[in-house]
């Protein structure tokens, strides 16, 4: 059914097109923007990306499901216009990412690990998430943190171990792949 | 690893996260680092997409014809599609008749915080306010496409998403900042006589009575509402801090601290007696003192030029 599509919009067919772009449209739309974070910014990507399927139909590959060509071009598209956008930032002098340090063989997946941490750090409720970071970023004992944000010692000891736990079930995943 | 980094690409794409977190991940994601990995992450992701068409994409479906210069086959449409389609055309021609109809009418949000109060807001472009006590920001539900404008009265801390296409812009009573994306913190109490905005990162442009002025990072612009007067200076101290319960003066006159603590606790200071001269402090609470401890710095400050009684929110401040 779909090859038959494929063959059609190889073939110029435009209405093989419509069907086409009907069935995935959506698709690329929503994964783009997965990426990017930006609406209005996927939907012209996502146009962009059914552009080309139509301008380079006579390069497709009839043999391949339509899915995982859409796939890559949606993934192409959205990683250059990062790239794009990464290169105006760093020319703007907004550049988050100057601290980035050459990852040695032993911290290969660090990066990895402090940005899912980071994700879900920041997920937290805001008191669970500032007793977090006085704890294990400023490397507070948990009665200065009691003292400081005028709380109980068991509050802080609390609201710890409930930011943990959330935390361990993904460090023991990595530890798992590590040992 | 393929797990973790499977786990981190889906928690990723679930739901918006920090501005922040946001780039560092995008970073990430086109580093050739461990590129297969990611991709078949990417596309269990894409398969795993839960899809539902709706009106709009035949409007990009029409847009697109535009583009490669092509028309919908109407002869095809009618004959196969059109019979299939009508039964849900008809109404949903009619909900999107309603929703035209409501587009026209987008809502406009009001956040406003009390004295003692702070809030932390997710605009719909993806940026976050921090609103510090006594302010109130004004925006639409749906920011236009060529304009992301929000109105401010008191302070606020901004991390704004980059979109170099949609200038972000914040209106105050005196000034107006424009950004196209960075973090700032803008302060415009109406009873206060200095309007003060700091920048920690990037650049914005400020403008301020007929002037336009551009801040570098940390930089901050104090505009006299008074005199109608501005200056650039370097920040001495980050009076951004406000967010993690920090209280910050710099430079200022007992008569403006005083302001910001009924501000910051919630009370209201009535004088016997005329508040003490120009004379300028700067001092940082850190640690969550309570207005008491406050008062009592500020005593010792002062050499003892005041007393105080309490009476709930109300304190009385004698001066000597």
């Amino acid at each position: 059914m779909e090859k038959e599509y494929i063959k059609e919009l190889r073939d110029g067919d435009h209405k093989a097109f419509e069907k086409i772009f009907i069935t995935y449209f959506k698709r690329v739309k929503l994964f783009i923007c997965g990426i990017i974070k930006s609406e209005a910014e996927a939907e012209e990507l996502a146009q962009d990306v059914f552009v080309r399927l139509w301008t380079n139909r006579e390069a497709i590959n009839t043999n391949n499901p339509i899915g995982a060509y859409l796939y890559t071009i949606a993934k192409n598209c959205a990683f250059n216009y990062l790239k794009h956008k990464q290169v105006e930032q760093t020319y703007l002098g907004y550049n988050p990412f100057d601290n980035k340090v050459p990852t040695p063989e032993e911290e290969l997946y660090a990066h990895e690990m402090s940005l899912l941490v980071e994700m879900i750090v920041n997920e937290m409720p805001i008191q669970r998430r500032r007793i977090y970071i006085l704890s294990r970023e400023k490397g507070m004992s948990n009665r200065d943190i009691a003292e400081k944000l005028g709380i109980s010692k068991k509050t802080v000891e609390n609201q710890l171990s409930l930011a943990l736990q959330k935390l361990r079930k993904i460090i023991l995943l990595f530890l798992y792949f590590f040992l | 690893m393929k797990n973790y980094i499977h786990e981190l690409i889906t928690r990723y794409f679930s739901k918006r996260h920090n501005p922040e977190t946001e780039i560092k991940i995008q970073q990430w994601l086109i580093d050739d680092e461990f590129s297969q990995e990611k991709d078949k992450a990417l596309s269990q992701v894409w398969e795993k997409l839960s899809v539902k068409n709706d009106k709009a994409v035949y409007q990009s479906l029409k847009e697109i014809n535009a583009k490669i210069g092509m028309r919908s086959y109407r002869s095809w449409f009618i004959k196969h599609t059109l019979p299939r389609v009508a039964a849900v055309l008809i109404p949903l021609l009619a909900i999107a008749g309603v929703w035209l109809y409501q587009s026209t009418h987008i809502n406009m949000i009001e956040v406003v915080t009390l004295a003692g109060e702070q809030k932390e807001i997710r605009l719909p472009d993806g940026s976050t306010v921090w609103l510090n006590a006594c302010s109130k920001i004004n925006y639409h539900e749906k920011f236009s496409d060529s304009l992301r404008n929000v109105t401010l009265t008191g302070e606020a801390y901004f991390s704004v998403v980059r979109n170099a296409r949609k200038r972000f812009e914040v209106t105050t009573k005196d000034i107006t900042v424009e950004v196209l994306g960075t973090q700032f913190n803008v302060k415009a109490y109406p009873d206060d006589e200095l309007v003060t905005t700091t920048l920690t990162i990037g650049k914005v442009a400020v403008q301020a009575f007929e002037e336009k002025y551009t801040l570098r990072s940390n930089q901050e612009l104090v505009y006299n509402v008074a005199n109608k007067s501005a200056v650039v200076q370097g920040i001495s101290d980050n009076s951004t801090n406000w967010r993690d319960g920090s209280i910050i003066f710099n430079e200022l006159t007992m008569n403006q601290i005083f302001k910001e603590l009924e501000r910051r606790f919630d009370v209201k200071f009535n004088y016997i007696g005329t508040l003490l001269p120009d004379d300028k402090y700067s001092i940082k609470f850190t640690n969550k003192e309570n207005i008491n401890q406050i008062l009592n710095v500020f005593q010792d400050v002062t050499s003892g030029g005041f007393t105080y009684t309490t009476n709930g929110k109300n304190i009385i401040i004698t001066i000597k």
